[in-house]
């Protein structure tokens, strides 16, 4: 049919009717699918032969820790990244599991628990096997990566477990992806097609895609101090968190404000209890976690812009936010 | 540029280069990479792009996948074996009134059905059909990380896996009556004196899970169970280690006192994780899974988010070539399949399967 249509146009006709542009179309249509077909699975191969060539060495560095947790040496001397639910409190005696079953003794570092990084060092003498870790704001969404760990606990007979997946979404307190997680690989290592650390696996969501990981840059920013064995329960690295002083709910117009502290920020600023606070800055604000992460995720002194309705009619206040009266309170 | 002087080749080029940029708005990708840090469904590793990618890899295998039906509806898939009508699926999905649909929509009975409940496979054959069965893999060619494809519930979409661990043997759980004792009767031996000393006898149940096969059985709270098959029991302990002798469905005879009656009753034994879903909080977390997880002397693990009625379909490589049956969804993270040889054993069982493709 083809063939057909360009003989027609290589004799006399000029102008193409509008029937051939439709045949242009399926023609490019098909080709543009075939075309899509055949870069996709030559992407696939090469995803496989980088994620086989990676394989040995990140196995070899992934471990079972403490009683159902996974982790990963990323040092020679037996440093191991993990979840800070998996660690726990810090200077605790623990085991971690080799992959060939041998448990060997630990003891928890630090930990950063609004991202779920903690740290395990390795008391037994090595050289362990280990894996690098990749540098800070090197993982974007839509890259290539792989999960290991294990799910359901430590199973000799089976071994690490291994899932290939796309990032989804990048936070600084979260990697979201499609690597399927199931309680178990808590702690386990997200790696890049490098073979490198970008995550350690925390939460899961219902849905198949919801699976979240600590971000390497967590650790990165957090390193020295989950080393000397600190634990940071706020949200920002530093300690330094900022408060506004509300007691919120959801409310299907953004959050109700049932109270506002007294001496706090939201107070010097004038706000009212019964405000429907709906915007901070230019995040929208939908449920109680946005809003503490827009206030937490600041430092005191610096200064926000709150959009909210009162009594149905739509304002808005520029609020310099204040100190957390009690350092590292997971409170707004 | 008049189009008199295009030939063929460079109208083909044209029409491929101007087509892609004037549909590119529609079915292109650059639109959507350009948005914020966040990767659209549509993307992802099983996001509709990959199967579009797949389709035309998946559109001859198409006709080698048919669905079993129980009642008209599907309950698993079958994988087509042989050209002479030899389909190969998950045995315990199913009961009885079997059909088999084929990708034309073609229904057809059964003429034989065989069994291998040790690795949970059935051999179905329809006479008259002439499918096209799958090349199949060499052995060799499977291991960890290797990408595999294969049906959704609905046979005519895939999915994308990898291939997640070695392969292993996963033994079987046992099976499940659905009876709960007390703690408190099992802490408190006073009580059980004292129930003893009044004429009491046996194990007394607390609960009865619905649905269960104890529950079929018409056991009910408060009987109390004097005698699993030969074996007499008197604590709670003593049943349980009764029970886990035996294998989901087996039928065993339970004796039981209800009040001052003695009875008799045969329970068909259920699937453990089946009876127990709330018994592993990893289980409430992964959906729906298959009824039979355990039990095969060799696996291969793949990380496919597929359904149970997947179960039955093959297993294929980037290649479209067969390298095992999908058999047990097993949990989130987890999907089960038969590698070749095992299902290879099993055909070659019968003298008069036709030599393998």
């Amino acid at each position: 049919m083809l063939k057909k249509i360009i003989l027609h146009f290589s004799s006399k006709v000029r102008f193409m009717p509008a029937w051939s542009w439709i045949w242009m179309w399926i023609g490019g249509s098909l080709f543009t699918l075939l075309a899509h077909a055949g870069q996709h699975l030559e992407e696939w191969v090469q995803t496989q032969q980088k994620v086989q060539m990676a394989l040995p060495s990140s196995m070899a560095a992934t471990v079972g820790v403490g009683e159902g947790g996974s982790g990963v040496i990323v040092s020679a001397e037996g440093l191991v990244l993990t979840a800070a639910h998996v660690s726990g409190p810090p200077n605790r005696s623990i085991r971690c599991i080799m992959p060939d079953g041998r448990r060997v003794k630990a003891r928890t570092l630090g930990k950063f628990e609004f991202a779920d990084a903690g740290m395990v060092q390795i008391e037994e003498d090595g050289p362990w096997p280990f894996v690098s870790m990749a540098s800070a704001g090197s993982t974007r969404a839509g890259d290539w990566c792989f999960a290991l760990g294990h799910p359901g606990g430590y199973q000799a007979e089976r071994g690490v477990v291994l899932r290939v997946g796309k990032v989804i979404r990048t936070r600084s307190n979260l990697i979201r992806s499609d690597c399927e997680l199931l309680r178990g690989d808590s702690g386990g290592p997200l790696f890049n097609l490098k073979g490198q650390v970008i995550g350690i696996h925390s939460r899961i969501g219902e849905p198949l895609d919801d699976n979240y990981h600590a971000p390497i840059d967590a650790f990165h920013k957090t390193w020295d101090a989950l080393l000397a064995v600190e634990v940071l329960t706020g949200f920002r690295e530093d300690g330094q968190q900022a408060y506004l002083g509300v007691v919120v709910q959801a409310h299907e117009k953004g959050l109700l404000l049932e109270e506002v502290r007294r001496e706090s920020a939201a107070e010097a600023s004038g706000m009212k209890e019964g405000d429907i606070l709906q915007q901070v800055d230019d995040l929208p604000l939908e449920d109680v976690d946005e809003l503490r992460w827009a206030i937490g995720s600041r430092a005191p002194g610096e200064t926000v812009r709150l959009r909210y309705l009162r009594d149905g009619v739509p304002g808005q206040l520029d609020i310099t936010l204040g100190r957390s009266q009690r350092r590292h309170r997971r409170s707004l | 540029m008049g189009y008199s002087t295009l030939n063929s080749r460079a109208f083909g080029r044209w029409i491929a280069s101007h087509a892609v940029i004037l549909l590119g708005s529609f079915c292109g990708e650059d639109s959507l990479q350009a948005a914020e840090d966040y990767l659209d469904r549509s993307e992802r590793v099983n996001g509709w792009k990959t199967r579009k990618a797949f389709e035309s890899f998946y559109e001859d295998k198409r006709a080698s996948v048919v669905e079993i039906l129980e009642a008209g509806h599907q309950i698993a898939l079958g994988t087509v074996v042989s050209s002479m009508g030899h389909i190969v699926t998950k045995a315990s999905e199913f009961g009885e009134a079997l059909e088999v649909r084929d990708h034309t929509g073609k229904r057809f009975v059964p003429s034989s059905i065989r069994v291998d409940a040790s690795n949970d496979l059935a051999v179905i054959q329809i006479d008259g059909a002439q499918w096209q069965p799958l090349s199949w893999a060499s052995p060799s060619k499977v291991d960890m990380g290797m990408w595999v494809v294969s049906p959704h519930e609905d046979e005519t979409q895939i999915r994308v896996g990898v291939i997640s661990t070695l392969p292993r043997e996963v033994t079987r759980k046992p099976g499940a009556l659905g009876i709960k004792f007390s703690r408190f009767f099992r802490r408190q031996p006073s009580i059980l004196e004292d129930e003893t000393s009044q004429g009491l006898r046996g194990a007394r149940i607390d609960e009865v899970v619905d649905g269960s096969a104890a529950d079929q059985a018409g056991l009910k709270a408060g009987d109390r169970i004097t005698r699993v098959n030969e074996r007499d029991v008197e604590a709670s302990g003593d049943v349980i280690e009764a029970i886990q002798q035996y294998e989901a469905g087996e039928v065993i005879t339970l004796k039981y006192q209800r009040g001052e009656e003695s009875l008799v009753a045969k329970a068909t034994l259920g699937f453990f994780d089946a009876t127990f879903p709330d018994a592993d909080l990893n289980i409430t977390l992964s959906g729906d899974i298959s009824k039979r997880r355990t039990g095969f002397q060799e696996i291969l693990q793949h990380d496919m988010p597929l359904p149970p009625k997947a179960m039955g379909g093959p297993l294929m490589n980037l290649q479209g070539e067969l390298v095992g049956i999908n058999i047990s969804r097993f949990d989130r993270v987890a999907t089960l399949a038969l590698p070749l040889k095992l299902v290879q054993d099993f055909l070659e069982m019968d003298p008069d399967f036709p030599s393998l493709p």
